[in-house]
């Protein structure tokens, strides 16, 4: 097993989602959550949609029922591109927008936008593989902008934060 | 004296106690503030450690959230700022190792040390990781506690603390100890001289009431006991040695006495011998023998009746006696030494009678002792009293005074002693043997009486007062026949005189005897043993016999129940004439028949009126 982990250690950073690493991935971004802090803290439940990446959601929907995140239920949304949605606290990007309503209707909306493979254009965190580990990546800068804050203690871990 | 003095020991242990004490106290609160010191360390070090556990654990989570170890390897390496904190362990939810820091000089974990030394020099705390409420792991940390560093100062403090301390406490004990102390060594100084130096004045001063003050009041008075009966001790001893130089006095005295009148005895026999018919020298001659002896058996008699009444073998013959007429007996007694010393004599008695229960003979031996005295003891032509007064308390006191020498205060308890005088200066011949007043004194006791004296000092006189109790007159108030308690008064005087037998086996006394008797011319047989008695009866009968008792052949008593059984109707008076004056004598002699029971020796007067009193018509003639 230790073998193992060491063998996928040494695999190139960009080959394909592996299971686990998604499994991390969506731990992680469930446990983002608490490090981050909305303009306007709400009192229903946080949603997190997920663009493009099937994967995730299985997963998401494996570990969010029954879980709370400062008292607050967390719900899933599936996005599509082509759908606005106002109502989102964090979303993750399977693949990066490439225009569309769902692009527009974040724009400028205090929503998290965590991305898959560093950090794009507007991305606030960026899941980075790092020596073979899950990591990750922040851009507080790109949270500012829309009136988010990216908790300092998670900052303190993050691989790399963007200025 | 520096070598009698006692070592301090006492000092020394109260201060090795004093000190004991103070050193178990000091150390005591030592031990406690040291105690309580490691506690407070260990408490604030524990807070210490949870503080920086609780900041750490905040930077620590995220990196177990994000299972960032080299976030958290960071994290941990901020303590490299804390030397003491030895080793930092953060544990996963799993309980595997997820990220540890170790102080460069940190002993390897591996070899911790064992026991509780552990609990002095480290202090670990496990603080939970969470976030969210979700337990994400635990951080564990060990710090070290230089506990030695930190106690090493308290400890050179209280260390400092002790010393002026312990000598404070020295001090304080050498200002106070002599509460304590002196005392103690006072009784103890005091029971060294008393011990070394036989003082028994010595007195400690109790200061206090406690325990030592009861030592102190104890030890006072066993030495005030111990004095008391040292004095005792030495009293009886003075006395005793007095009593032994009186007896050796006494000694001297009776050899002195004894031999007294066999001088002139022995000149006047040589006289008697030469006298040839020159009757004027005879009749001195004899008158001189005729008083020594009479001295010599006065001196005997007191001694025999000290011996009696020291062996308390004097016997009272008690019945109702009238004082008054005793009294006058004892002055007609008294009257030729009141005469011989041109005294004048009052007699002051009451009208009525006074009756006491005693013995008429001993009472006036007392009183004639009294009188005798008073004439001896007062120059001449004094004035001598004797009265009698009923005391009313059914008593009554018998005095006599005289306005001679007197006793000086300091004689006045030792004048009833036996073999006391108190002037040897006055003659022999009138001293006698110092007997007198305490055959008198012990009669008188012997009477349930009292006899005390009276004497305002030297020259001043005495007073002598028999203290007797009374008794109610008899009802035949007839007084005892004192003047001739001998005699049987049944016969008038016979003008042949008597016929008297003598038998004594001492030729002497028989002749002697026997020679008075006729000189008063009555007819006398002398022989010599009880046979011959016995034979000389049977041939002529007597009108009195004087038996020897103890008579060589057949003695008094034999011959006595013989002749009264032989003739029980012919009139005879027997006297047994005996050495010996006990009641048991007595009454043998009585028993075998005898009349009258003298000892010898006895006045021939008595001789001479006993057989004057027997002459008389009633005897058959010669």
């Amino acid at each position: 097993m230790c073998a193992a982990a060491l063998a996928m250690a040494w695999l190139p950073v960009q080959a394909a989602d592996r299971v686990n690493d998604v499994a991390v991935k969506a731990a992680y971004l469930v446990r983002f959550l608490p490090f981050v802090e909305w303009p306007v803290p709400g009192t229903g439940p946080l949603v997190i949609g997920v663009f493009a990446h099937e994967d995730m959601v299985r997963h998401l929907e494996a570990i969010l029922p029954g879980r709370r995140v400062s008292g607050r239920e967390v719900q899933l949304r599936r996005v599509q591109a082509s759908e606005a949605h106002d109502n989102l606290n964090a979303i993750f990007l399977g693949q990066p927008l490439q225009g569309g309503r769902l692009a527009d209707s974040l724009k400028g909306q205090p929503v998290l936008v965590v991305a898959d493979g560093g950090l794009p254009d507007g991305a606030m965190l960026g899941f980075v593989i790092v020596d073979g580990r899950v990591g990750f990546e922040a851009s507080p800068a790109a949270a500012a902008r829309v009136g988010l804050k990216l908790g300092a203690r998670l900052l303190a871990i993050a691989e790399r934060v963007q200025r | 004296v520096s070598s009698r003095t006692p070592p301090r020991s006492l000092r020394r242990k109260l201060l090795m106690i004093v000190m004991a004490a103070t050193g178990a106290a000091m150390a005591t609160s030592m031990a406690a503030l040291l105690a309580h010191e490691t506690w407070q360390y260990r408490q604030s070090g524990l807070r210490d450690l949870q503080a920086q556990a609780e900041l750490l654990s905040k930077s620590l989570a995220p990196t177990l959230l994000f299972n960032d170890r080299k976030a958290a390897r960071d994290t941990l390496a901020t303590l490299t700022a804390r030397p003491d904190i030895l080793e930092a362990v953060v544990m996963a939810a799993d309980g595997g190792t997820f990220a540890t820091h170790r102080a460069h000089d940190a002993p390897d974990s591996g070899e911790a040390t064992t026991g509780w030394l552990p609990l002095l020099t480290e202090l670990s705390l496990t603080y939970r990781i969470s976030e969210s409420g979700e337990t994400l792991g635990q951080l564990q940390l060990t710090r070290r506690l230089d506990l030695a560093q930190r106690l090493q100062g308290l400890v050179a403090i209280l260390i400092a603390a002790a010393v002026p301390g312990l000598a404070l406490a020295a001090l304080i004990f050498r200002r106070l100890h002599p509460k304590v102390t002196g005392p103690v060594l006072a009784v103890a100084e005091a029971a060294r001289q008393v011990k070394d130096e036989r003082r028994y004045d010595i007195r400690v001063t109790a200061t206090s009431d406690d325990e030592i003050g009861q030592l102190i009041d104890a030890f006072n008075r066993m030495v005030r006991d111990l004095a008391l009966e040292m004095s005792e001790r030495r009293g009886a001893e003075e006395a005793l040695r007095l009593a032994d130089r009186r007896k050796d006095e006494f000694l001297a005295t009776l050899a002195h006495e004894l031999r007294n009148p066999l001088a002139p005895i022995a000149t006047a026999v040589e006289l008697l011998q030469r006298a040839g018919d020159d009757e004027a020298r005879r009749t001195r001659s004899i008158d001189i023998i005729r008083r020594q002896l009479k001295q010599l058996v006065r001196l005997v008699d007191d001694l025999l009746e000290v011996s009696r009444i020291t062996r308390g073998k004097l016997e009272l013959r008690r019945e109702p006696v009238e004082l008054t007429a005793l009294a006058r007996t004892a002055c007609e007694a008294a009257q030729p030494v009141v005469e011989q010393r041109r005294h004048s004599l009052d007699i002051d008695l009451p009208a009525e009678g006074v009756w006491v229960q005693g013995d008429a003979a001993r009472l006036l031996q007392v009183i004639v002792n009294l009188l005798t005295n008073a004439a001896k003891y007062t120059p001449p032509q004094g004035r001598l009293r004797l009265s009698v007064k009923a005391t009313g308390d059914g008593a009554v006191d018998l005095a006599v005074e005289d306005n001679g020498v007197g006793i000086a205060p300091e004689h006045r308890e030792q004048v009833f002693d036996m073999f006391f005088q108190v002037d040897h200066s006055l003659g022999r011949g009138s001293a006698g043997l110092g007997v007198g007043l305490t055959i008198a004194s012990q009669l008188v006791a012997m009477h349930d009486g009292r006899l005390s004296l009276h004497s305002d000092g030297l020259g001043q006189g005495s007073r002598f007062t028999v203290h007797l109790p009374t008794v109610a007159p008899p009802a035949a108030a007839a007084p005892a026949a004192l003047a001739a308690p001998d005699v049987r008064d049944e016969s008038g005087p016979r003008p042949g005189g008597a016929k008297v037998l003598i038998a004594d086996d001492n030729t002497d006394f028989a002749d002697s005897l026997g020679a008075l008797l006729r000189a008063d011319r009555h007819q006398v047989r002398v022989v010599h043993n009880g046979l011959d008695a016995w034979g000389a009866l049977q041939r002529d009968w007597a009108d009195v016999a004087f038996l020897d008792v103890g008579m060589p052949g057949l003695d008094g008593l034999q011959l006595a129940r013989r002749i009264r059984a032989g003739a029980p109707s012919r009139p005879i008076t027997l006297v047994a004439v005996t050495g010996w004056g006990q009641a048991s004598d007595h009454q043998r002699v009585m028993e075998a028949g005898f009349d009258q029971h003298w000892v010898k020796p006895f006045e021939p007067e008595r001789a001479l009126r006993l057989a004057a009193d027997l002459r008389g018509p009633a005897a058959p003639p010669a």
